[in-house]
């Protein structure tokens, strides 16, 4: 049970509507996310889900709707300006950077984090608050093995982890995984649900999932998306049951 | 700090040059100084941030002239006129780099090349003012200075303290969080978005920070010529050193050093057929990015596996 704190709407999407050209990619999106909330958005390929994150995040321009963080209007804000309002996002395919290590991978966030990534005075690993940000982050993850590696060398499903590790030193309120375990092994991805299960009720974790086990373990409540437009839209358990999800996306299930 | 004390250690090995060398060679280096600081300063923003600039001269020419005119035709002392010309310079660069920085790649190499040659084009048909293809002669050096800057190993002592003050800034510009998030940049836009990064005022940092070491070295040159003419702020200027990033090694801030110095201590050993100098320019150029694709710096990892593969076929016979 939700009591009325968990219950605050932190993010909210009204009327989103996003156009390409002559294709409506959104069509009148309308998605609240609470305090603490795990948030699944469910649907078929195309049913405009990456969009739907691009258009919150900023990095498409909604034809119609608002966007609001913690009550204030973001639907315009620049896209970079929303990761220190604490709405930060990963992505579907890796975008680590391969000629960095893991550490400096993780450090290029928390120095925006600690508010040092301005500095050009001093090398920025002398940077003592970011340095240790990132190094922490990276334990948590047990990653910190890793941490002088370079990117490349990594198994894909340790990358997909330091892509986790990369946006939770953002330090994000609200966290936004974009299919956070595609393409990864059964035992990579109960390391993944786990992690997300483990992380702080401090923040909102929306997640776009395609593995229905992965979604169901995790999300509290779920959207459903199909051809852009929301079909269903409740408690896990209650929009599992809905025939026209079961129709659209769960097949016969 | 190990990367500042390799700055020292190039500045005192550079500083027993004119006790090995003639004056003749002693000014060679002084220009391999001037064109080898400037191109670590694009390294910045060619290597670092992968935007290839043809217009850069414009800001070295800049500086210079706005040093020269500042002096010659307003009375202005050479100090002060240098600083104005170089404020002059980077302030330009401030207003151009917005624009500029909204391109990439063949783009940016263009509008870059039409701005530089806008100004060119200015400064060859404003004879009046600046002088037109003669130039302006007579710019005096500086008198108020430590050491007589009127001799040519004084000159070169001059430029070897400029060129390490500003190869400290650069090493420690291109550490610091600024120069890896340029490293960022260059590998991916949305991802520094993402983690909440101003990707284009970024990139008109890069674009900034290279036009402070053109203008900077600029005005040096204006003092060590006594003179400027508007080659110094041609395209095929900007052409060598942009050439000079690439076949140093990009991002590596001594390989486009080394190679903007070498290729203009090379030029003047060639002087007897200069005419020829843009072919063996286009040949260098050819052969080090067959060879060395990533530079000249990488020629020390080349030499240390081509004897380790010596010793894996040694062992194999």
């Amino acid at each position: 049970m939700m009591n009325a704190s968990e219950q605050k709407t932190i993010l909210a999407v009204d009327n989103l509507t996003v156009q390409f050209g002559g294709l409506t990619a959104l069509d009148n999106v309308t998605m609240h996310v609470a305090a603490g909330q795990r948030f699944g958005i469910l649907g078929p390929n195309g049913a405009g889900k990456t969009t739907l994150f691009n258009a919150v995040c900023g990095f498409v321009t909604p034809a119609k709707g608002k966007v609001a963080l913690f009550d204030v209007d973001i639907t315009r804000m620049p896209a970079y300006r929303r990761v220190s309002q604490g709405l930060v996002r990963t992505f579907q395919i890796t975008t680590l950077f391969p000629e960095l290590t893991v550490f400096e991978n993780v450090l290029m966030a928390s120095l925006v984090t600690t508010k040092r990534h301005r500095r050009f005075w001093r090398f920025a690993t002398g940077n003592a608050q970011a340095v240790a940000l990132a190094q922490e982050q990276l334990e948590q993850l047990n990653l910190a093995y890793l941490a002088e590696s370079s990117v490349g060398d990594l198994s894909y499903g340790e990358q997909r982890l330091l892509e986790i590790a990369v946006a939770l030193a953002s330090n994000p309120t609200v966290l936004m995984l974009d299919e956070p375990t595609a393409g990864l092994s059964a035992a990579e991805i109960t390391a993944v649900v786990a992690l997300i299960n483990g992380l702080s009720r401090d923040l909102s974790v929306v997640i776009i999932e395609h593995d229905l086990d992965v979604i169901f373990d995790i999300a509290e409540y779920l959207s459903v998306l199909h051809f852009g437009k929301v079909i269903a839209n409740g408690p896990t358990a209650e929009v599992s049951r809905n025939e026209r999800v079961k129709d659209v996306y769960l097949g016969e299930a | 700090m190990r990367r500042i004390i390799l700055v020292f250690i190039g500045g005192l090995i550079m500083a027993t040059f004119p006790f090995l060398m003639t004056s003749y060679w002693v000014g060679l280096m002084t220009q391999a100084l001037i064109f080898g600081g400037f191109a670590v300063g694009l390294d910045i923003l060619v290597g670092y941030t992968r935007m290839p600039s043809l217009g850069h001269a414009a800001f070295f020419g800049m500086a210079g002239y706005g040093l020269a005119i500042a002096n010659t035709r307003w009375d202005i002392a050479p100090w002060p006129a240098a600083v104005i010309g170089i404020i002059l310079a980077v302030a330009v660069a401030a207003l151009f780099a917005p624009l500029a920085v909204r391109t990439r790649g063949l783009t940016f190499l263009t509008i870059t090349l039409a701005f530089g040659q806008v100004v060119w084009g200015l400064v060859t048909r404003w004879t009046s003012f600046t002088g037109g293809e003669n130039g302006i002669p007579g710019i005096p050096r500086p008198e108020q200075f430590l050491w007589n800057l009127d001799t040519v190993v004084g000159f070169y002592y001059f430029a070897l303290l400029v060129w390490v003050v500003h190869m400290i800034l650069a090493t420690v510009f291109a550490g610091s969080a600024v120069g890896m998030s340029l490293l960022g940049v260059r590998n991916s836009d949305t991802r520094m978005v993402a983690l909440g990064y101003n990707v284009q005022a970024r990139r008109s940092i890069a674009f900034i920070f290279a036009a402070f070491s053109g203008a900077l070295f600029g005005a040096l040159n204006v003092f060590f010529n006594k003179f400027i003419g508007p080659g110094s702020l041609s395209w095929q200027l900007s052409a060598q050193m942009l050439l000079s990033v690439v076949i140093g090694g990009p991002a590596s801030l001594w390989g486009p050093f080394i190679a903007g110095g070498g290729l203009v201590i090379l030029k003047n050993t060639l002087i007897g057929s200069t005419q020829r100098w843009p072919i063996v320019l286009g040949a260098l150029y050819v052969i080090s990015v067959t060879v060395l694709p990533n530079g000249l710096v990488s020629l020390g990892p080349k030499i240390r596996g081509l004897f380790a593969r010596r010793k894996v076929s040694q062992s194999h016979s």
